[in-house]
């Protein structure tokens, strides 16, 4: 049982001052509608979040960084094929509006969900004390900053919800939750509490199988090998973070824990959305970057 | 019908790169149902089955309301909703309709009224804004970007659901409260709430007065006579201005007269809808 951090996160609309204009540049850089929570986690340990942004920002725009988190997603892709079909449309009826913003909010997790397991495996590479990057002068593609247009606005049903059933429901989620919040997607998800309900069933049998907790292995290896071939330094040290006074061995801790449950989203992400699209449809980027252009002293180059 | 079995009928219709959550029940002459803020086209739901036997009824969420484009980053200004309601008629194959509209609703039927009159059969205005009669008060506020700083989604809609009772001449059943505020219960709801209430634009009913008077369809404006929010006045005012327009005064019914006089409403809108068009009376 991981032992779960009690600092409180910063929720995306509590934000203000620093972590207000960190969260517009994940935002931005990271190109989402909204702030994933390990952020809002990682904003509750004082200046960690300032930070690990000031040493990961020039990854996080980079092509490298998106190109990572591609061949990772089209892995994943690869892995969930043996695992099986959920066959939930057929059981859960939606309607045509209902299955638009489900299909809508599973993009959005299909792309975010690489992207972070990269970005934490990185992380724990650097505060282990390996070393990422080469020279820091490298000249590097970036990629467009911003929402893609079609990305949803991703919704979230408040972690203590309302609705007696939800409560009910996501206090069950939480007695063998990998991490110490109600999982966004489950939230996203929650939004169509049948789905959601009838989803967890079908999940049971394949998350308890090995083939599922070995593809996530996998996953999370080729995550550290792809952290480790990012082209930018990410100067984010134990040393460093103790001598700004930051608690390192629980931001270490919950690190882990993200690292550890990002691989199983991914697989479950690419399993709901297999009910929708093929795979040849779901190994490519939901939203391909474009490049970011060049900017010279008054103008675009 | 509960707000959940209205979302399930909801169909999409994708607008340049907006998309649209819409309604649409039966066959025959179109009939556009508008809503208002802070509601979405669940508003409505009591009217689908009065209308949907004999018209091709399509009730639209505004974007950025109800279960439409709720991103952070277009105009939501009841001009853009009558331009994106004018491409999404098109896109629905929709040359000429009867529009009603309810609030901010009614705002944008005027405009596509007095814009392009040729697209309208019939206008029906409910409790409408109009004029410089809005915004009010309470949405100014709402509207500040600080408050979503200061509200959470849940405060939010506790304190909506209490400025909306006051829109009712008869208390309203809860879950119809809640319905319609279901969509904007999340956090990514409120904030599309917030920039929706800080595009209320008085100057956008103000600049089409000249223009009112160009609405050749017959007009039919329907007023909860005990609207805290929208007085009679302005429905008077309007009866003068739109050539074709008459009148109605719904005694005990509030700003939402169709929920609080519901067959009233009915009983006069199905009856306007049945009238000859004005092309059909000169005939």
């Amino acid at each position: 049982m991981a032992i779960f951090n009690k600092t409180k996160p910063i929720p995306e609309q509590e934000a203000e001052g620093e972590i207000e204009q960190i969260y517009y540049e994940i935002r931005q850089t990271l190109r989402l509608t909204g702030v994933p929570q390990m952020f809002c986690n990682w904003a509750g340990y004082g200046r960690f979040l300032p930070l690990f942004w000031e040493a990961f920002q020039p990854t996080a725009e980079s092509r490298a960084f998106e190109a990572a988190s591609d061949r990772l997603r089209a892995m994943a892709v690869r892995e969930a094929e043996p695992l099986g079909k959920l066959d939930l449309p057929a059981s859960v009826p939606l309607g045509e509006g209902q299955r638009y913003h489900l299909c809508a909010s599973l993009d959005f997790y299909h792309y975010l969900y690489p992207k972070l397991l990269v970005l934490t495996s990185a992380v724990r590479l650097a505060l282990d004390g390996e070393r990422i990057g080469k020279a820091e002068t490298e000249e590097r593609e970036r990629i467009e900053r911003g929402a893609p247009a079609r990305m949803i606005a991703v919704e979230w049903v408040p972690e203590e919800p309302q609705e007696p059933h939800l409560r009910a429901l996501f206090e069950e989620i939480k007695k063998t939750a990998l991490l110490p919040n109600v999982r966004n997607d489950v939230r996203t998800l929650a939004l169509w509490p049948d789905y959601l309900i009838e989803a967890r069933k079908r999940f049971a049998p394949i998350i308890a199988g090995s083939a599922y907790q070995e593809a996530a292995e996998r996953l999370y290896e080729w995550a550290r090998k792809e952290a480790l071939d990012l082209p930018c330094p990410i100067p984010l040290s134990r040393e460093k973070l103790k001598a700004a006074g930051q608690e390192v061995e629980k931001v270490a801790a919950l690190t882990m824990q993200f690292e550890h449950a990002y691989p199983r989203f991914i697989l479950d992400i690419v399993l709901l959305e297999r009910e929708w699209k093929e795979p040849d449809e779901l190994i490519s980027s939901p939203f391909p970057a474009a490049t970011r252009p060049a900017v010279l002293a008054g103008g675009v180059e | 019908m509960n707000w959940r079995a209205y979302q399930a009928r909801q169909r999409i219709a994708e607008v340049g790169d907006r998309f649209i959550s819409y309604v649409e029940e039966g066959a025959g002459e179109t009939v556009v149902l508008l809503h208002g803020i802070p509601t979405w086209g669940y508003l409505w739901h009591p009217l689908l089955p009065v209308l949907g036997g004999s018209y091709r009824v399509l009730i639209p969420d505004l974007i950025g309301y109800g279960y439409s484009d709720k991103r952070d980053g277009f105009d939501r200004s009841i001009a853009r909703q009558a331009e994106t309601l004018d491409a999404w008629m098109e896109k629905m194959g929709i040359e000429r309709t009867t529009l009603v509209g309810h609030n901010a609703g009614g705002g944008a039927a005027l405009r596509l009224a007095s814009l392009f009159p040729k697209r309208i059969v019939r206008l029906c205005l409910i409790n409408s804004v109009c004029y410089d009669s809005w915004p009010i008060e309470a949405l100014l506020q709402f509207g500040h970007p600080e408050t979503r700083r200061r509200v959470s989604a849940w405060t939010a809609v506790l304190l909506l659901k209490q400025a909306l009772k006051m829109g009712f001449a008869s208390a309203p059943p809860d879950d119809l409260l809640d319905g319609l505020l279901a969509p904007y219960a999340t956090e990514t709801g409120k904030l599309s709430l917030i920039r929706n209430a800080v595009a209320l634009n008085t100057n956008q009913t103000m600049e089409i007065i000249p223009l009112l008077q160009r609405i050749a369809a017959p007009t039919l404006i329907l007023w909860g006579e005990e609207d805290p929010f929208q007085s009679a006045m302005y429905g008077e005012r309007l009866a003068w201005d739109i050539p074709a327009a008459r009148l109605i005064r719904i005694r005990r019914a509030g700003h939402f007269a169709m929920i609080d006089r519901p067959e009233e409403v009915e009983r006069h809108l199905v009856s306007f809808l049945s009238e000859p068009e004005i092309e059909e009376r000169a005939a």
